[in-house]
């Protein structure tokens, strides 16, 4: 990692509602220029733990650094921060609104102007800037609540289902504003969103949230290279299989050691799991060698949907799917 | 804070509150009653003799006007319910409204300590009152001066400044109460009605003090002068006698309503 120091890091972080825990004795890092995507189910705790790290809400308990800065006020300068669907005074324009930030966000009055033409610019909105933003669609409003959390130009963007109202085209600009964010100007992202697509497609790493409790966390590939929880942990790999004849496939797989036949369908798309040392090349070896047509060998991937299905139904099974960066 | 995150904020603040329609209303309100109150007294001038008589005398012969009692007039119609009711409004939008619309909440999403924007807030509106006081003692004054010469006493223009000047404490007052109701309640009709409510009740307790004081109870006097509407009052002092516990009043509930409204306004769980 590019420094010592965690842009976020949240070490038993505790929050009741009455005698409810919405987030239970939570501990998170997200490392500079991390892009990390924050799942859990509804209810999970997503949004109040976000919401406590912004100093909305009060922790019962916990402490909370963000560049190594404790205090609240002095450790949200660097941060920008987008809360659920965004809300502005819809009389004012949306250039208004953004000015009204910097102003808020201490801004020296000579750079408001620069830092709001850039915000609106990144987000598409410079030609409607200057209209109320109660005209605007809910899509613009969204994106304009993008355009407040980078005016302040952060170094950490805290965002709560940043895609929320947007079209397909929209979620396309937003995701690779985001990756653009962080990859060139080494923008620390923590976007907590259901979309798994969006996150597997974006983040660098995931943490998924259970009962206000974390459950996995780590870089998305590791988490998914990891063993799926309930799994067999002796198989290496999951290989899907096209080749003809099927007799002669049958009898090739057959007479490999570690090597099981999961699933056979009539059309020939079988799949394998290998263990012991066999690995796809051997199979794909002893196919052609034996005279068989080999069409395709194909391993397969994880996706973040089926790690998320299994840590957030398995609850306490997924110490195996914890991986810490 | 610095000197000049304190001025940014409040610029930031002052800037909102312009935008905002109750704010404006009270410029506007102020200007017209400053105005008003000159073509008013204009129009007691222009009856005469023959205009609308009181005990036998008329109404123009009764009252001698010039720049002060003119503006003097136009005072009371400042303070008298339309006004403070539009600078309660006002607050409500700043703190209840925002609330309810969520902007309060995506406001404290920026850097900076809550009580430094509770104080650019109430700043403003603090601002906004003693704007709405020159609007309408300007006019008023100038005018009035201008149409029916200065007073026969010129300390009676003093005097008058001073009504105006202790008329700022009272508004403070009034923008503190509305803003501690918006800290538990949402939307600026709710923070109105529940305001109305309690100076209702803030009436009936000067009712009861009176009723025990018929009836020999003492002290009951004392605790009148304690209510707030009582307290609110103490601008009116300006055209007589200073009320001091009327004063001293203003001042416990000025204290004590910014206390608790920091108070919840640092601990408030902002959804």
């Amino acid at each position: 990692m590019a420094s010592d120091i965690s842009a976020l890091r949240v070490r038993g972080l505790t929050k009741r509602f009455g005698t409810r825990p919405a987030v239970s004795d939570l501990d998170l890092d997200v490392e500079p220029g991390t892009l990390v995507g924050f799942l859990g189910p509804n209810g999970a705790g997503k949004t109040t733990a976000l919401r406590c790290i912004l100093g909305l809400t009060a922790p019962d308990a916990g402490t909370i650094e963000v560049f190594g800065e404790t205090d609240p006020v002095a450790g949200r300068r660097g941060v920008g921060a987008l809360v659920e669907t965004p809300a502005f005074h819809g009389h004012l324009s949306g250039r208004t609104c953004l000015e009204l930030a910097c102003g808020w966000a201490g801004m020296a009055p000579g750079d408001i102007g620069a830092a709001v033409r850039d915000a609106l610019a990144r987000t598409g909105l410079a030609d409607r800037a200057d209209d109320p933003v109660r005209s605007w669609s809910l899509g613009m409003r969204q994106r304009l609540g993008i355009a407040r959390a980078l005016v302040t130009r952060p170094r950490l963007l805290v965002l709560d289902e940043p895609t929320n109202g947007l079209d397909p085209r929209g979620m396309h600009d937003v995701r690779a504003l985001l990756v653009d964010l962080a990859r060139r100007d080494g923008v620390t992202i923590l976007m907590a969103s259901h979309l798994l697509a969006e996150v597997q497609g974006t983040c660098t790493h995931v943490a998924i949230l259970k009962d206000g409790r974390l459950e996995a966390s780590g870089r998305v590939d590791d988490l998914l290279s990891a063993s799926p929880p309930g799994h067999d942990t002796d198989v290496v790999d999951r290989v899907t299989l096209v080749a003809r004849p099927a007799g002669t496939v049958r009898e090739v797989l057959a007479a490999l050691h570690g090597v099981t036949l999961e699933h056979a369908p009539p059309d020939g798309a079988w799949t394998l799991s290998l263990r012991g040392g066999v690995a796809a090349p051997d199979v794909a070896r002893a196919i052609v060698a034996a005279g068989a047509e080999l069409h395709a060998l194909v391993p397969e991937t994880r996706s973040l949907e089926a790690l998320y299905l299994s840590v957030t139904e398995r609850g306490a099974a997924t110490d195996d799917a914890r991986v810490n960066p | 804070m610095t000197t000049r995150r304190a001025a940014a904020l409040l610029r930031t603040e002052l800037r909102l509150l312009a935008s905002r329609g109750a704010a404006r209303a009270v410029l506007l309100v102020a200007l017209f009653v400053g105005v008003g109150a000159v073509l008013a007294a204009w129009r007691v001038h222009a009856w005469g003799a023959a205009g609308p008589r009181f005990n036998g005398q008329s109404v123009s012969e009764l009252v001698q006007l010039d720049g002060a009692v003119v503006s003097g007039w136009a005072l009371r119609a400042r303070n008298f319910f339309v006004l403070p009711m539009l600078l309660v409004l006002a607050t409500a939008a700043g703190f209840a409204g925002d609330r309810e619309d969520r902007t309060l909440r995506d406001t404290l999403l920026q850097p900076m300590a809550r009580e430094a924007l509770l104080a650019a807030r109430l700043g403003a509106l603090g601002i906004l009152a003693a704007l709405s006081l020159v609007a309408t003692l300007v006019p008023s004054v100038a005018l009035g001066l201008a149409a029916f010469g200065l007073p026969h006493d010129p300390a009676d223009l003093g005097a008058l400044g001073l009504g105006y000047a202790a008329s700022l404490p009272s508004d403070v007052a009034l923008v503190l109460a509305a803003a501690t109701l918006s800290l538990w309640l949402r939307g600026t009709g709710s923070v109105v009605v529940a305001l109305l409510l309690l100076l209702a009740a803030d009436a009936g307790v000067r009712g009861a003090c009176a009723v025990l004081g018929m009836l020999g109870v003492h002290g009951t006097e004392q605790v009148a002068n304690l209510t707030f509407a009582r307290a609110l009052g103490a601008w009116e002092g300006w055209n007589g006698s200073w009320d001091l516990g009327a004063m001293v009043a203003l001042a416990g509930w000025i204290a004590g309503l910014g206390l608790l409204v920091a108070r919840r306004f640092r601990t408030l769980d902002v959804c």
